[in-house]
Protein backbone atom coordinates (compact mmCIF):
# COMPACT_ATOMS: atom_id res chain seq x y z
CA UNK A 1 0.00 0.00 0.00
CA UNK A 2 1.37 3.39 -0.85
CA UNK A 3 1.48 5.38 2.56
CA UNK A 4 3.03 9.15 0.92
CA UNK A 5 -0.40 8.53 -0.75
CA UNK A 6 -2.16 9.03 2.33
CA UNK A 7 -0.07 12.28 3.18
CA UNK A 8 -0.18 13.75 -0.86
CA UNK A 9 -3.70 13.04 -1.55
CA UNK A 10 -5.38 15.11 1.37
CA UNK A 11 -2.79 17.76 0.73
CA UNK A 12 -3.76 17.76 -2.82
CA UNK A 13 -7.31 18.25 -1.61
CA UNK A 14 -6.87 20.81 0.84
CA UNK A 15 -4.45 22.29 -2.02
CA UNK A 16 -7.01 22.38 -4.37
CA UNK A 17 -9.82 24.30 -2.07
CA UNK A 18 -7.62 26.38 -0.72
CA UNK A 19 -7.34 27.31 -4.51
CA UNK A 20 -10.55 27.03 -5.02
CA UNK A 21 -11.37 30.14 -2.06
CA UNK A 22 -8.63 32.04 -3.67
CA UNK A 23 -10.40 31.85 -6.72
CA UNK A 24 -13.80 32.86 -4.91
CA UNK A 25 -11.96 35.69 -3.37
CA UNK A 26 -10.70 36.88 -6.75
CA UNK A 27 -14.62 36.53 -8.12
CA UNK A 28 -15.53 38.12 -5.41
CA UNK A 29 -13.35 41.13 -5.38
CA UNK A 30 -13.53 41.99 -8.61
CA UNK A 31 -10.69 40.93 -10.10
CA UNK A 32 -12.37 39.43 -13.22
CA UNK A 33 -14.21 42.51 -13.54
CA UNK A 34 -12.15 43.50 -16.41
CA UNK A 35 -10.21 41.25 -18.62
CA UNK A 36 -8.95 43.68 -21.20
CA UNK A 37 -8.36 46.95 -19.39
CA UNK A 38 -4.98 45.55 -17.19
CA UNK A 39 -3.50 44.61 -20.44
CA UNK A 40 -3.21 47.59 -21.46
CA UNK A 41 -2.19 49.37 -18.18
CA UNK A 42 1.00 47.68 -18.01
CA UNK A 43 1.70 49.54 -20.80
CA UNK A 44 0.52 53.06 -19.92
CA UNK A 45 3.11 52.82 -16.57
CA UNK A 46 6.04 54.06 -18.09
CA UNK A 47 9.18 52.58 -16.95
CA UNK A 48 11.75 53.68 -18.75
CA UNK A 49 14.34 56.14 -17.50
CA UNK A 50 13.82 59.67 -17.89
CA UNK A 51 15.50 61.68 -20.50
CA UNK A 52 16.68 64.46 -17.10
CA UNK A 53 18.20 61.62 -15.34
CA UNK A 54 20.22 60.32 -18.23
CA UNK A 55 21.32 63.80 -19.12
CA UNK A 56 22.12 64.55 -15.18
CA UNK A 57 24.49 61.47 -15.21
CA UNK A 58 25.64 63.17 -18.08
CA UNK A 59 26.78 65.94 -17.05
CA UNK A 60 28.41 64.63 -14.01
CA UNK A 61 30.07 61.79 -16.13
CA UNK A 62 30.71 62.65 -19.54
CA UNK A 63 32.01 60.82 -22.31
CA UNK A 64 30.38 57.54 -20.24
CA UNK A 65 27.19 57.78 -22.23
CA UNK A 66 26.99 57.04 -25.43
CA UNK A 67 23.21 56.18 -26.48
CA UNK A 68 22.42 55.92 -29.97
CA UNK A 69 19.26 56.95 -30.59
CA UNK A 70 17.28 55.93 -33.65
CA UNK A 71 17.88 58.77 -36.25
CA UNK A 72 14.78 60.72 -37.96
CA UNK A 73 13.95 60.84 -41.04
CA UNK A 74 16.30 63.91 -42.54
CA UNK A 75 13.11 66.10 -43.58
CA UNK A 76 12.22 65.65 -39.77
CA UNK A 77 15.67 66.86 -39.18
CA UNK A 78 15.75 70.07 -41.30
CA UNK A 79 12.40 70.80 -40.43
CA UNK A 80 13.32 70.73 -36.35
CA UNK A 81 16.67 72.80 -37.30
CA UNK A 82 14.17 75.19 -38.67
CA UNK A 83 11.97 75.33 -36.03
CA UNK A 84 15.16 75.87 -33.58
CA UNK A 85 16.44 78.95 -35.57
CA UNK A 86 13.13 80.32 -35.81
CA UNK A 87 12.91 80.18 -31.95
CA UNK A 88 16.14 81.07 -31.27
CA UNK A 89 15.56 84.09 -33.79
CA UNK A 90 12.29 84.91 -31.91
CA UNK A 91 13.87 85.16 -28.50
CA UNK A 92 17.31 87.25 -29.90
CA UNK A 93 14.23 89.79 -31.58
CA UNK B 1 4.48 67.19 -34.45
CA UNK B 2 5.76 70.03 -33.56
CA UNK B 3 5.75 69.42 -29.85
CA UNK B 4 7.55 66.82 -30.51
CA UNK B 5 10.36 68.15 -31.91
CA UNK B 6 10.56 70.69 -29.61
CA UNK B 7 10.87 68.05 -26.54
CA UNK B 8 14.45 66.52 -28.88
CA UNK B 9 15.42 69.98 -28.98
CA UNK B 10 15.31 70.54 -24.85
CA UNK B 11 16.18 66.96 -24.46
CA UNK B 12 19.67 67.68 -26.42
CA UNK B 13 19.80 71.27 -24.80
CA UNK B 14 19.66 69.43 -21.62
CA UNK B 15 16.37 71.00 -20.23
CA UNK B 16 16.63 70.28 -16.64
CA UNK B 17 12.64 68.85 -14.74
CA UNK B 18 12.96 68.39 -10.90
CA UNK B 19 13.71 65.10 -9.65
CA UNK B 20 10.62 64.13 -8.15
CA UNK B 21 10.92 64.41 -4.16
CA UNK B 22 8.23 61.88 -3.96
CA UNK B 23 9.10 58.28 -2.77
CA UNK B 24 10.75 55.78 -4.65
CA UNK B 25 10.54 51.93 -6.27
CA UNK B 26 13.15 49.48 -3.99
CA UNK B 27 14.88 48.94 -7.24
CA UNK B 28 18.57 48.27 -5.02
CA UNK B 29 17.54 44.92 -4.57
CA UNK B 30 16.25 44.03 -7.71
CA UNK B 31 19.40 45.55 -9.23
CA UNK B 32 21.29 43.09 -6.24
CA UNK B 33 19.63 39.92 -7.80
CA UNK B 34 20.02 41.38 -11.10
CA UNK B 35 24.13 41.23 -11.16
CA UNK B 36 23.59 37.96 -9.39
CA UNK B 37 21.30 36.38 -11.74
CA UNK B 38 24.69 36.82 -14.23
CA UNK B 39 27.18 35.45 -11.98
CA UNK B 40 25.69 32.50 -10.89
CA UNK B 41 24.65 32.18 -14.86
CA UNK B 42 28.21 31.77 -15.48
CA UNK B 43 29.26 30.04 -12.50
CA UNK B 44 26.23 27.72 -13.13
CA UNK B 45 26.94 27.20 -17.15
CA UNK B 46 30.85 26.68 -16.40
CA UNK B 47 30.09 23.46 -14.18
CA UNK B 48 27.48 22.13 -17.01
CA UNK B 49 30.18 22.67 -19.46
CA UNK B 50 32.86 20.94 -17.06
CA UNK B 51 30.64 17.80 -16.43
CA UNK B 52 29.75 17.77 -19.95
CA UNK B 53 33.40 17.34 -21.30
CA UNK B 54 34.16 15.30 -18.22
CA UNK B 55 31.73 12.43 -19.95
CA UNK B 56 33.71 12.51 -23.15
CA UNK B 57 37.41 12.40 -20.25
CA UNK B 58 36.35 10.79 -17.70
CA UNK B 59 39.70 11.42 -16.12
CA UNK B 60 40.28 14.98 -16.98
CA UNK B 61 39.85 15.97 -13.31
CA UNK B 62 42.51 13.80 -12.42
CA UNK B 63 40.46 11.86 -9.77
CA UNK B 64 40.25 14.22 -7.16
CA UNK B 65 37.26 13.37 -5.80
CA UNK B 66 35.20 17.31 -5.33
CA UNK B 67 35.60 17.38 -8.83
CA UNK B 68 33.68 14.09 -9.89
CA UNK B 69 31.17 14.00 -12.03
CA UNK B 70 28.71 12.85 -9.19
CA UNK B 71 29.73 15.56 -6.88
CA UNK B 72 29.71 18.76 -9.95
CA UNK B 73 26.64 17.35 -11.23
CA UNK B 74 24.18 18.29 -8.25
CA UNK B 75 26.26 21.92 -7.95
CA UNK B 76 25.32 22.32 -11.70
CA UNK B 77 21.77 22.00 -11.07
CA UNK B 78 21.00 23.51 -7.89
CA UNK B 79 23.65 26.71 -9.42
CA UNK B 80 21.25 27.15 -12.51
CA UNK B 81 17.93 26.11 -11.36
CA UNK B 82 17.94 27.85 -7.53
CA UNK B 83 21.28 30.79 -7.99
CA UNK B 84 20.50 31.69 -11.72
CA UNK B 85 17.23 30.56 -12.51
CA UNK B 86 16.14 32.14 -8.62
CA UNK B 87 17.97 35.21 -8.79
CA UNK B 88 15.79 35.93 -11.40
CA UNK B 89 12.79 35.19 -11.03
CA UNK B 90 13.73 36.89 -7.05
CA UNK B 91 14.66 40.08 -9.07
CA UNK B 92 12.09 39.86 -11.53
CA UNK B 93 9.26 39.18 -9.20
CA UNK B 94 10.59 42.30 -7.20
CA UNK B 95 10.24 44.73 -10.02
CA UNK B 96 7.16 43.45 -11.07
CA UNK B 97 5.33 43.40 -8.25
CA UNK B 98 6.51 46.80 -7.11
CA UNK B 99 5.57 48.63 -10.55
CA UNK B 100 1.97 46.99 -11.32
CA UNK B 101 1.14 47.28 -7.50
CA UNK B 102 2.15 50.67 -7.95
CA UNK B 103 3.90 50.77 -4.31
CA UNK B 104 7.45 49.98 -2.61
CA UNK B 105 8.15 46.55 -1.25
CA UNK B 106 6.81 46.12 2.10
CA UNK B 107 9.96 46.21 4.14
CA UNK B 108 13.55 47.58 2.59
CA UNK B 109 15.10 45.00 5.40
CA UNK B 110 13.44 42.14 5.07
CA UNK B 111 13.69 42.52 0.95
CA UNK B 112 18.09 42.70 2.15
CA UNK B 113 17.99 39.94 4.78
CA UNK B 114 15.93 37.95 1.37
CA UNK B 115 19.01 38.52 -0.62
CA UNK B 116 21.25 37.60 1.73
CA UNK B 117 19.89 34.75 3.06
CA UNK B 118 19.30 33.54 -0.71
CA UNK B 119 23.52 34.59 -1.43
CA UNK B 120 24.03 32.62 1.77
CA UNK B 121 22.19 29.42 0.86
CA UNK B 122 24.17 29.27 -2.93
CA UNK B 123 27.70 29.61 -1.15
CA UNK B 124 26.80 26.63 1.18
CA UNK B 125 25.54 24.44 -1.48
CA UNK B 126 28.65 25.32 -3.84
CA UNK B 127 30.92 24.28 -0.55
CA UNK B 128 28.66 21.52 0.75
CA UNK B 129 28.07 19.77 -2.47
CA UNK B 130 31.71 19.25 -3.77
CA UNK B 131 32.27 18.19 -0.23
CA UNK B 132 30.08 15.31 -0.65
CA UNK B 133 27.02 16.83 1.54
CA UNK B 134 23.87 15.24 0.31
CA UNK B 135 20.34 14.21 0.62
CA UNK B 136 20.45 12.10 -2.40
CA UNK B 137 17.23 13.30 -3.81
CA UNK B 138 17.69 15.33 -6.93
CA UNK B 139 16.74 18.80 -6.74
CA UNK B 140 16.62 18.83 -3.12
CA UNK B 141 20.24 17.49 -2.18
CA UNK B 142 21.19 20.07 0.11
CA UNK B 143 21.23 19.12 3.94
CA UNK B 144 19.06 19.48 6.71
CA UNK B 145 20.77 22.48 7.84
CA UNK B 146 20.81 24.03 4.96
CA UNK B 147 17.16 23.44 4.22
CA UNK B 148 16.17 25.07 7.28
CA UNK B 149 17.79 28.71 5.81
CA UNK B 150 16.25 28.31 2.86
CA UNK B 151 13.17 27.89 4.83
CA UNK B 152 13.52 30.83 6.50
CA UNK B 153 14.09 33.19 3.40
CA UNK B 154 11.94 31.76 1.65
CA UNK B 155 9.06 33.01 4.33
CA UNK B 156 10.72 36.23 4.12
CA UNK B 157 10.36 36.45 0.52
CA UNK B 158 6.53 35.35 0.95
CA UNK B 159 6.36 38.15 3.33
CA UNK B 160 7.62 40.64 1.11
CA UNK B 161 6.23 39.71 -1.99
CA UNK B 162 2.65 39.62 -0.55
CA UNK B 163 2.90 42.68 1.71
CA UNK B 164 3.60 44.49 -1.11
CA UNK B 165 0.40 43.22 -2.83
CA UNK B 166 -1.26 43.69 0.09
CA UNK B 167 -0.56 47.59 0.26
CA UNK B 168 -1.18 48.04 -3.79
CA UNK B 169 -2.84 51.42 -4.79
CA UNK B 170 -4.11 49.58 -7.66
CA UNK B 171 -7.44 47.50 -7.29
CA UNK B 172 -6.41 44.74 -10.47
CA UNK B 173 -3.83 42.21 -8.88
CA UNK B 174 -1.89 42.08 -12.79
CA UNK B 175 -1.45 38.27 -13.80
CA UNK B 176 2.30 38.29 -13.70
CA UNK B 177 1.66 38.32 -10.12
CA UNK B 178 -0.70 35.23 -9.45
CA UNK B 179 1.80 33.38 -11.72
CA UNK B 180 4.69 34.64 -8.96
CA UNK B 181 2.52 33.97 -5.92
CA UNK B 182 1.46 30.60 -6.32
CA UNK B 183 5.16 29.74 -7.45
CA UNK B 184 6.08 31.33 -4.22
CA UNK B 185 3.60 29.71 -2.24
CA UNK B 186 3.99 25.96 -3.95
CA UNK B 187 7.43 25.62 -3.63
CA UNK B 188 7.38 26.57 0.15
CA UNK B 189 4.93 23.58 0.34
CA UNK B 190 6.97 20.89 -1.73
CA UNK B 191 9.95 21.88 -0.10
CA UNK B 192 8.91 21.54 3.54
CA UNK B 193 7.40 17.99 2.54
CA UNK B 194 10.14 16.26 0.44
CA UNK B 195 12.47 18.04 2.81
CA UNK B 196 11.12 16.05 5.79
CA UNK B 197 14.36 14.29 7.79
CA UNK B 198 15.20 13.17 10.54
CA UNK B 199 19.21 14.57 11.83
CA UNK B 200 21.51 12.12 12.69
CA UNK B 201 24.88 14.32 13.06
CA UNK B 202 25.19 18.31 11.89
CA UNK B 203 25.96 17.30 8.23
CA UNK B 204 23.70 13.81 7.77
CA UNK B 205 19.89 12.96 7.66
CA UNK B 206 17.84 10.60 6.81
CA UNK B 207 14.72 10.87 4.89
CA UNK B 208 11.67 10.74 6.69
CA UNK B 209 10.36 8.65 3.77
CA UNK B 210 11.17 5.31 2.71
CA UNK B 211 11.76 2.75 -0.59
CA UNK B 212 8.80 3.81 -3.21
CA UNK B 213 7.21 6.11 -0.71
CA UNK B 214 10.17 8.70 -0.31
CA UNK B 215 10.28 8.24 -4.31
CA UNK B 216 6.83 8.91 -4.76
CA UNK B 217 7.13 11.73 -2.69
CA UNK B 218 10.58 13.13 -4.34
CA UNK B 219 8.63 12.61 -7.52
CA UNK B 220 5.68 14.85 -6.41
CA UNK B 221 8.39 17.10 -5.24
CA UNK B 222 10.73 17.33 -8.32
CA UNK B 223 8.06 17.56 -11.30
CA UNK B 224 6.02 20.15 -9.11
CA UNK B 225 9.74 21.84 -8.44
CA UNK B 226 10.03 21.97 -12.97
CA UNK B 227 5.84 23.44 -12.45
CA UNK B 228 5.97 26.05 -10.25
CA UNK B 229 9.76 27.01 -10.22
CA UNK B 230 10.64 26.89 -14.01
CA UNK B 231 7.10 27.12 -15.21
CA UNK B 232 4.93 29.39 -12.90
CA UNK B 233 7.54 31.66 -11.83
CA UNK B 234 8.68 32.15 -15.77
CA UNK B 235 5.51 33.02 -16.91
CA UNK B 236 4.89 35.74 -14.46
CA UNK B 237 8.17 36.57 -16.21
CA UNK B 238 6.48 36.51 -19.60
CA UNK B 239 3.72 37.68 -18.80
CA UNK B 240 5.33 41.33 -18.08
CA UNK B 241 8.31 41.47 -19.97
CA UNK B 242 6.75 40.46 -23.17
CA UNK B 243 4.19 42.89 -23.26
CA UNK B 244 6.39 45.73 -22.10
CA UNK B 245 9.12 44.67 -24.24
CA UNK B 246 6.68 44.31 -28.00
CA UNK B 247 4.97 47.15 -26.59
CA UNK B 248 1.62 45.88 -26.97
CA UNK B 249 -0.78 44.38 -24.32
CA UNK B 250 -0.43 40.56 -24.09
CA UNK B 251 -2.86 39.29 -26.95
CA UNK B 252 -5.31 37.99 -24.69
CA UNK B 253 -6.28 39.00 -20.71
CA UNK B 254 -8.80 36.68 -20.21
CA UNK B 255 -6.66 33.58 -21.77
CA UNK B 256 -4.32 34.63 -19.48
CA UNK B 257 -6.26 34.16 -16.44
CA UNK B 258 -7.85 30.82 -17.70
CA UNK B 259 -4.45 29.68 -18.66
CA UNK B 260 -3.48 30.37 -14.63
CA UNK B 261 -6.23 28.82 -12.94
CA UNK B 262 -5.88 25.93 -15.24
CA UNK B 263 -2.42 25.18 -14.86
CA UNK B 264 -2.43 25.22 -10.91
CA UNK B 265 -5.58 22.97 -10.53
CA UNK B 266 -4.07 20.60 -12.92
CA UNK B 267 -0.26 20.23 -12.47
CA UNK B 268 0.27 18.62 -9.19
CA UNK B 269 -0.29 15.38 -10.22
CA UNK B 270 2.51 14.79 -13.02
CA UNK B 271 4.71 13.80 -10.53
CA UNK B 272 4.85 9.61 -10.69
CA UNK B 273 5.86 9.85 -14.64
CA UNK B 274 9.06 10.16 -13.50
CA UNK B 275 7.96 6.44 -11.99
CA UNK B 276 6.79 4.37 -14.71
CA UNK B 277 7.74 0.88 -14.28
CA UNK B 278 8.85 1.09 -11.01
CA UNK B 279 7.48 -0.33 -7.89
CA UNK B 280 4.61 2.48 -7.44
CA UNK B 281 1.25 1.16 -7.90
CA UNK B 282 0.30 0.71 -11.68
CA UNK B 283 -2.98 2.79 -11.47
CA UNK B 284 -0.71 6.23 -9.79
CA UNK B 285 1.62 5.57 -12.72
CA UNK B 286 -1.69 5.66 -15.37
CA UNK B 287 -2.26 9.13 -13.07
CA UNK B 288 0.96 10.48 -13.67
CA UNK B 289 0.42 10.33 -16.84
CA UNK B 290 -2.86 11.52 -17.21
CA UNK B 291 -2.46 14.36 -15.97
CA UNK B 292 1.07 14.90 -17.59
CA UNK B 293 -1.34 14.77 -20.84
CA UNK B 294 -3.74 16.72 -19.33
CA UNK B 295 -1.05 19.82 -18.86
CA UNK B 296 -0.61 20.38 -22.77
CA UNK B 297 -3.90 22.81 -23.21
CA UNK B 298 -3.21 24.98 -20.68
CA UNK B 299 0.49 25.49 -21.11
CA UNK B 300 -0.12 25.78 -25.05
CA UNK B 301 -2.75 28.05 -24.02
CA UNK B 302 -0.04 29.72 -22.37
CA UNK B 303 2.38 29.55 -25.27
CA UNK B 304 -0.02 30.83 -27.92
CA UNK B 305 -0.98 33.98 -25.96
CA UNK B 306 2.28 34.68 -25.37
CA UNK B 307 3.70 34.19 -29.09
CA UNK B 308 0.44 36.36 -30.28
CA UNK B 309 1.03 39.55 -28.18
CA UNK B 310 3.22 40.09 -31.32
CA UNK B 311 0.46 39.90 -33.76
CA UNK B 312 0.42 42.70 -36.29
CA UNK B 313 3.70 44.13 -34.75
CA UNK B 314 5.95 40.52 -36.50
CA UNK B 315 8.06 43.05 -37.88
CA UNK B 316 9.55 43.70 -34.37
CA UNK B 317 11.33 40.61 -34.29
CA UNK B 318 13.34 41.82 -37.30
CA UNK B 319 15.59 44.05 -35.27
CA UNK B 320 14.83 43.47 -31.79
CA UNK B 321 17.03 40.86 -30.58
CA UNK B 322 15.28 41.50 -26.61
CA UNK B 323 12.06 40.52 -28.67
CA UNK B 324 13.52 37.59 -30.32
CA UNK B 325 15.43 36.09 -26.69
CA UNK B 326 11.32 36.40 -25.62
CA UNK B 327 9.66 35.14 -28.62
CA UNK B 328 12.04 32.20 -29.19
CA UNK B 329 11.73 31.24 -25.09
CA UNK B 330 8.16 30.64 -25.75
CA UNK B 331 8.57 28.32 -29.06
CA UNK B 332 11.04 26.35 -26.57
CA UNK B 333 8.24 26.53 -24.15
CA UNK B 334 6.00 25.13 -26.54
CA UNK B 335 7.87 22.18 -27.20
CA UNK B 336 8.87 21.53 -23.82
CA UNK B 337 5.88 21.38 -23.44
CA UNK B 338 4.71 19.17 -25.98
CA UNK B 339 7.43 16.69 -25.77
CA UNK B 340 7.07 16.35 -21.67
CA UNK B 341 3.09 14.65 -22.04
CA UNK B 342 4.97 12.90 -25.06
CA UNK B 343 7.67 11.35 -22.51
CA UNK B 344 5.11 11.01 -20.14
CA UNK B 345 3.19 8.13 -21.97
CA UNK B 346 4.00 4.84 -20.73
CA UNK B 347 4.98 3.34 -24.00
CA UNK B 348 7.38 5.99 -25.13
CA UNK B 349 8.68 6.33 -21.24
CA UNK B 350 9.95 2.75 -21.86
CA UNK B 351 11.98 3.69 -24.77
CA UNK B 352 13.09 6.78 -23.43
CA UNK B 353 13.51 6.91 -20.19
CA UNK B 354 16.75 6.80 -18.00
CA UNK B 355 18.46 7.42 -21.75
CA UNK B 356 19.83 11.11 -23.22
CA UNK B 357 16.61 12.20 -24.46
CA UNK B 358 15.32 13.35 -21.21
CA UNK B 359 18.16 15.15 -20.49
CA UNK B 360 17.91 17.15 -24.07
CA UNK B 361 14.12 17.48 -23.15
CA UNK B 362 15.08 18.93 -19.41
CA UNK B 363 17.53 21.45 -21.55
CA UNK B 364 15.32 22.29 -24.01
CA UNK B 365 13.15 23.39 -21.17
CA UNK B 366 15.97 25.19 -19.28
CA UNK B 367 18.56 26.37 -21.64
CA UNK B 368 15.83 27.35 -24.45
CA UNK B 369 12.72 28.35 -21.77
CA UNK B 370 13.93 29.85 -18.86
CA UNK B 371 17.21 31.03 -19.54
CA UNK B 372 16.06 33.03 -22.56
CA UNK B 373 13.20 34.03 -20.64
CA UNK B 374 15.51 35.55 -18.12
CA UNK B 375 17.86 36.91 -20.46
CA UNK B 376 15.55 38.81 -22.48
CA UNK B 377 14.14 39.88 -19.15
CA UNK B 378 17.53 41.17 -18.28
CA UNK B 379 18.01 42.93 -21.11
CA UNK B 380 15.18 44.76 -20.77
CA UNK B 381 15.10 45.59 -17.07
CA UNK B 382 19.02 46.29 -16.18
CA UNK B 383 19.20 49.39 -18.15
CA UNK B 384 16.29 50.58 -16.42
CA UNK B 385 18.07 49.75 -12.82
CA UNK B 386 20.97 51.39 -13.66
CA UNK B 387 19.35 54.75 -15.47
CA UNK B 388 19.76 54.26 -19.08
CA UNK B 389 17.77 53.76 -21.81
CA UNK B 390 19.21 50.78 -23.49
CA UNK B 391 22.20 48.27 -22.81
CA UNK B 392 25.75 48.67 -23.77
CA UNK B 393 25.64 47.52 -27.38
CA UNK B 394 22.34 46.03 -28.90
CA UNK B 395 24.73 43.93 -31.84
CA UNK B 396 25.96 42.01 -28.26
CA UNK B 397 22.34 41.37 -27.59
CA UNK B 398 22.01 39.91 -30.76
CA UNK B 399 25.14 37.89 -31.53
CA UNK B 400 24.40 36.02 -27.78
CA UNK B 401 20.99 35.62 -29.09
CA UNK B 402 22.46 33.90 -32.21
CA UNK B 403 25.09 31.69 -30.31
CA UNK B 404 23.16 30.80 -27.63
CA UNK B 405 20.63 29.58 -30.09
CA UNK B 406 22.74 27.43 -32.23
CA UNK B 407 23.74 26.16 -29.05
CA UNK B 408 20.87 25.04 -27.94
CA UNK B 409 19.71 23.10 -30.67
CA UNK B 410 23.02 21.59 -30.91
CA UNK B 411 22.11 20.51 -27.45
CA UNK B 412 19.17 19.60 -28.14
CA UNK B 413 19.48 17.79 -31.60
CA UNK B 414 22.64 15.67 -30.25
CA UNK B 415 20.80 14.39 -27.29
CA UNK B 416 17.77 13.43 -28.73
CA UNK B 417 19.76 11.33 -31.30
CA UNK B 418 21.79 9.46 -28.66
CA UNK B 419 18.65 9.23 -26.19
CA UNK B 420 16.94 7.10 -29.06
CA UNK B 421 20.12 5.45 -30.33
CA UNK B 422 20.53 4.36 -26.56
CA UNK B 423 16.73 2.71 -26.11
CA UNK B 424 16.93 1.22 -29.06
CA UNK B 425 20.13 -0.61 -28.36
CA UNK B 426 19.23 -1.67 -24.53
CA UNK B 427 15.69 -3.20 -25.64
CA UNK B 428 17.53 -5.08 -28.57
CA UNK B 429 17.26 -8.73 -28.06
CA UNK B 430 18.39 -11.86 -30.07
CA UNK B 431 16.59 -14.39 -31.24
CA UNK B 432 17.65 -16.46 -28.48
CA UNK B 433 16.34 -13.85 -26.22
CA UNK B 434 20.08 -12.43 -25.12
CA UNK B 435 20.42 -8.96 -25.20
CA UNK B 436 22.41 -7.59 -28.24
CA UNK B 437 24.43 -5.02 -27.19
CA UNK B 438 26.43 -4.73 -23.57
CA UNK B 439 25.62 -1.30 -21.97
CA UNK B 440 29.01 -0.50 -22.09
CA UNK B 441 28.70 -0.89 -26.23
CA UNK B 442 25.65 1.98 -25.67
CA UNK B 443 27.96 4.34 -23.97
CA UNK B 444 30.47 3.72 -26.79
CA UNK B 445 28.32 4.88 -29.22
CA UNK B 446 27.46 7.81 -27.50
CA UNK B 447 30.30 9.67 -27.78
CA UNK B 448 30.08 11.47 -30.56
CA UNK B 449 26.64 13.17 -29.49
CA UNK B 450 28.13 13.92 -25.88
CA UNK B 451 30.75 15.56 -28.47
CA UNK B 452 28.41 17.54 -29.90
CA UNK B 453 26.54 18.36 -26.85
CA UNK B 454 29.67 19.84 -25.17
CA UNK B 455 29.77 21.98 -28.59
CA UNK B 456 26.54 23.08 -28.10
CA UNK B 457 26.95 23.79 -24.23
CA UNK B 458 30.56 26.03 -24.89
CA UNK B 459 28.69 28.02 -27.23
CA UNK B 460 25.69 28.83 -25.33
CA UNK B 461 28.42 29.21 -22.20
CA UNK B 462 30.43 31.93 -24.41
CA UNK B 463 26.99 33.74 -25.15
CA UNK B 464 26.63 33.95 -21.73
CA UNK B 465 30.23 35.20 -21.27
CA UNK B 466 29.09 38.11 -24.00
CA UNK B 467 26.22 39.03 -21.86
CA UNK B 468 28.67 39.41 -18.89
CA UNK B 469 30.68 41.94 -20.86
CA UNK B 470 27.78 43.67 -21.70
CA UNK B 471 26.21 44.00 -18.36
CA UNK B 472 29.60 45.33 -16.90
CA UNK B 473 29.84 47.70 -19.80
CA UNK B 474 26.58 48.64 -18.87
CA UNK B 475 26.23 49.18 -15.80
CA UNK B 476 29.76 50.92 -16.34
CA UNK B 477 28.52 53.72 -17.91
CA UNK B 478 25.29 54.08 -15.70
CA UNK B 479 24.16 55.30 -12.62
CA UNK B 480 22.31 53.30 -10.02
CA UNK B 481 18.11 54.67 -10.41
CA UNK B 482 15.43 54.14 -8.22
CA UNK B 483 12.13 55.11 -9.99
CA UNK B 484 9.78 57.34 -8.27
CA UNK B 485 6.22 55.98 -7.75
CA UNK B 486 3.51 58.12 -9.90
CA UNK B 487 1.19 59.56 -7.26
CA UNK B 488 -1.77 58.70 -9.37
CA UNK B 489 -2.31 55.48 -12.05
CA UNK B 490 -1.89 56.89 -15.04
CA UNK B 491 -5.16 56.46 -17.58
CA UNK B 492 -6.38 56.67 -20.40
CA UNK B 493 -9.74 58.16 -21.09
CA UNK B 494 -10.14 55.41 -24.40
CA UNK B 495 -10.07 52.51 -22.31
CA UNK B 496 -12.63 50.81 -20.32
CA UNK B 497 -10.84 50.28 -17.32
CA UNK B 498 -13.53 48.61 -14.42
CA UNK B 499 -11.70 48.36 -11.06
CA UNK B 500 -9.69 51.54 -10.72
CA UNK B 501 -11.13 52.75 -7.13
CA UNK B 502 -8.21 52.33 -4.60
CA UNK B 503 -7.74 48.85 -2.72
CA UNK B 504 -10.15 48.24 0.31
CA UNK B 505 -8.42 49.77 3.54
CA UNK B 506 -6.51 52.24 1.36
Amino acid sequence: MMESLWLLIPLSVVLAFVIGACFWWAAGSGQFDDLTGPGERILQDNDSVPDEFINKNQETRPGLINIKLPKPPDAIIDQGKSIASESLTQKSL
Amino acid sequence: MQAEIAQTFNRSVGQTVDQTAGETYNYKVVRQFAIMTIVWGIVGMLVGVIIAAELIWPDMTLGIPWLSFGRLRPLHTNAVIFAFGGCALMGTSYYVVQRTCQARLLSDRLAAFHFWGWQLVIVLAAISLPLGYTQGKEYAELEWPIDVLITVVWVTYAIVFFGTIMRRKTAHIYVANWFYGAFIVTVALLHIVNSAAVPASFWKSYSAYAGVQDAMIQWWYGHNAVGFFLTAGFLGMMYYFVPKQAERPVYSYRLSVVHFWALIFTYMWAGPHHLHYTALPDWAQSLGMLFSLILLAPSWGGMINGMMTLSGAWHKLRDDPILKFLIVSLSFYGMSTFEGPMLAIKTINGLAHYTDWIIGHVHSGALGWVAFITFGSMYYLIPRLFGLKQMYSVRLISMHFWIATIGVVLYIAALWISGVMQGLMWRAVNADGTLTYSFVEGVKASYPYWTIRLVGGSLFFIGMLIMTYNVIRTVMMGHAYDAPIPATLPSHPDLKIGGLQPAHGD
